[in-house]
């Protein structure tokens, strides 16, 4: 069985070599270490730890108004709608409930995502769409949203309101 | 498995020992390159992670507004898919990447730059998360390696082909290099076969005075030397024993004819112990005479006095000679020659050829022998038929040897012969460029023939 080796080898090297013609792959995560990376991207000098933002509420006559706050970085779109819903500025209102909850929020170029897990009666129509009103103007002055839609984790439903539309 | 020849192996050998050395020296140099190709691209796609993730940082503290279009831009920028996580909210650059293919263990906030390269549908992904502690985010970048897959596929199809191109040069270059090597064992090899066939004079060139080949040379040729000295030393002992025997024997043969002439005077028992007696001197000057001729061919002493003669009338002669010398009994000969035909020979041996073939064949036939002459093959032969056992075909090269004693003996007849006959007519028919065979004969015994060249009439 001596002629068998040498065809047996060059086997055995062929499959060691087709098994090794990808990019080597990772088990798990590796770590940069620290000295790697460039000083000060993974602290905070020189960063301001505040924003001002724009958010949108209701006058007396059910008009949208603009107020500008300050509120601390990062600014996330549950801060926003948490800034909406609990903190009204005297003299006007909110459509937004204060029991509003955010399990996730996603954008994407000029469109975000909103998954609300409660504080958000997607069956009301009226409210819901002033509520929606609200949302989407004060998105789109701190984020360029025009498309906003939100969806109720409760029951799965999705209710869109596209701002750029005539 | 079929044996291979030396060649063969040899060159087998190269072939496999370039592939081996080919392929080692292909995987260095794709385990090399990979490795560099890897490291490098790691290591930019890393600093371009660093400065994406310092932009996306400023966008962050500054003009969260930007944010969505910066990453759109930098994903345009560099081929790559980028994420940012502020809290629960995920900003997505492109639609390539989205928070579902960020393997959950990255989401973990953490403290420290990690990555991972990992497949998805068959393509390799480079995965890198930079925390931003300033911001309280994460930024993220995808990158898919397909294309350096790619690159290493392409290095190793040009490695294979290169290996097996290599295997098959080192496979030409053994083929090559082994047949000059192996010449001298075939010129050893042919002048081997030239010296059993009887050619002593062959010898062996030594070109390369210091080199194996010389050696083996040197060492072939001292053994044909070796063997030429062995060969003329019993040649000369054979010669000079014969004729020292041949005066005593010729002595005692003219003694045993003179008590033949009183054998009526002779008791009974000694009649019978003298024509034993007379027998066995036959026998023995006989023996002795052979040996004489066979010393004398072997030390090429014997001159060979060559006549252009009819075959017709030579081999009636040698026939009736020998029959009469002989006291054999009337031979049937017959001729089957469209024409006369010429042959070169010396008479007195090729009488020999033709008596001891005609001896031979009463001696192990059973009494029924004819000689026919033949056209064959562009010259003429000699046909002696008998009725014997005949001889097998194994034995048919082995009875020309001297004192050869097989099975032949033993089947045909209880006659004892010198055991040199037809060594000698062997011998003598070979130097009159002809051969002898041996076959079936239609009488149902052997059929020596003793073919020879045909010449033309009165040429030299």
């Amino acid at each position: 069985m001596k002629w068998l080796r040498t065809p047996a080898f060059g086997l055995l090297a062929a499959l060691l070599l087709s098994a090794c013609t990808l990019v080597p792959t990772d088990s798990s995560p590796r770590a940069v270490n620290s000295d790697d990376v460039p000083s000060g991207l993974l602290n905070g000098a020189g960063v301001k730890q505040s924003t001002t933002v724009s958010l949108w509420f209701f006058d007396a006559q059910g008009r949208l108004v603009s107020r500008s706050v300050r509120i601390p970085a990062p600014l996330t779109i549950s801060t926003l709608v948490a800034r909406l819903a609990l903190h009204v500025p005297s003299g006007l209102s909110t459509a937004l409930s204060p029991q509003i909850a955010i399990s996730r929020a996603v954008v994407r170029g000029s469109e975000a995502n909103i998954f609300i897990t409660a504080g958000f009666q997607s069956e009301d129509s009226a409210s819901t769409i002033t509520a929606m009103q609200q949302l989407v103007a004060t998105l789109r002055d701190n984020y360029g949203i025009s498309t906003l839609n939100v969806t109720d984790v409760a029951n799965g439903r999705t209710l869109t309101i596209d701002s750029s539309a005539p | 498995m079929a044996t291979r020849s030396l060649r063969g192996r040899l060159t087998w050998t190269f072939a496999v020992g370039a592939a081996v050395l080919s392929t080692v020296f292909a995987s260095l140099t794709y385990f090399g390159v990979r490795h560099i190709i890897v490291v490098s691209r790691q290591a930019s796609d890393l600093q371009q992670a660093y400065v994406n993730a310092a932009l996306v940082r400023s966008a962050v503290a500054q003009e969260p507004a930007s944010l969505p279009s910066l990453l759109t831009s930098l994903d345009a920028a560099t081929t790559s898919s980028s994420l940012v996580r502020l809290g629960s909210t995920w900003i997505e650059g492109t639609t390539v990447a989205s928070p579902e293919t960020i393997p959950a263990v990255f989401r973990i906030a953490g403290t420290e730059v990690i990555r991972q390269v990992v497949i998805e549908h068959n393509v390799p992904v480079l995965i890198i998360a930079v925390p931003l502690p300033a911001v309280r985010a994460t930024y993220f970048q995808r990158r898919e390696l397909a294309d350096l897959n790619g690159t290493l596929n392409r290095l190793l199809g040009i490695l294979a082909l290169g290996t097996l191109f290599t295997s098959g040069l080192g496979a030409y270059a053994g083929r090559r290099m082994t047949r000059r090597t192996l010449a001298p064992l075939a010129d050893t090899a042919q002048a081997a076969r030239l010296v059993a066939e009887g050619d002593l004079a062959v010898r062996l060139p030594s070109n390369a005075p210091h080199s194996e080949v010389a050696t083996l040379s040197a060492a072939f040729n001292e053994m044909v030397e070796q063997l030429v000295q062995r060969l003329d030393r019993d040649a000369r002992f054979a010669s000079d024993v014969s004729h020292e025997l041949r005066s005593p024997l010729t002595t005692l043969a003219m003694s045993a004819e003179i008590l033949r002439l009183h054998e009526a005077d002779l008791h009974p028992d000694a009649r019978e112990a003298l024509s034993l007696l007379t027998t066995d001197v036959a026998t023995f000057q006989s023996l002795v005479e052979d040996l004489l001729d066979m010393a004398k061919a072997d030390a090429g002493t014997d001159t060979l006095v060559n006549e252009v003669l009819p075959l017709n009338e030579l081999v009636t002669h040698c026939v009736l000679s020998a029959t009469r010398r002989h006291q054999l009994p009337v031979t049937d000969l017959r001729s089957e020659l469209t024409s006369e035909c010429y042959v070169s020979v010396d008479r007195r041996r090729f009488e020999r050829v033709i008596t001891n073939l005609l001896e031979n064949a009463y001696r192990y036939g059973e009494g029924q022998v004819s000689v026919t002459l033949l056209s064959s093959d562009g010259g003429a032969a000699v046909a002696v038929d008998d009725n014997g056992p005949g001889i097998a075909p194994a034995e048919r090269e082995r009875v020309f040897e001297r004192f050869y004693r097989g099975g032949v003996a033993s089947r045909r007849g209880n006659a004892h012969g010198t055991g040199l006959g037809l060594a000698l007519v062997s011998e003598h028919v070979k130097r009159f460029a002809g051969r002898v065979t041996i076959s079936e004969s239609p009488l149902g015994g052997c059929r020596m023939v003793v073919w020879l060249p045909t010449v033309e009439e009165g040429s030299e």
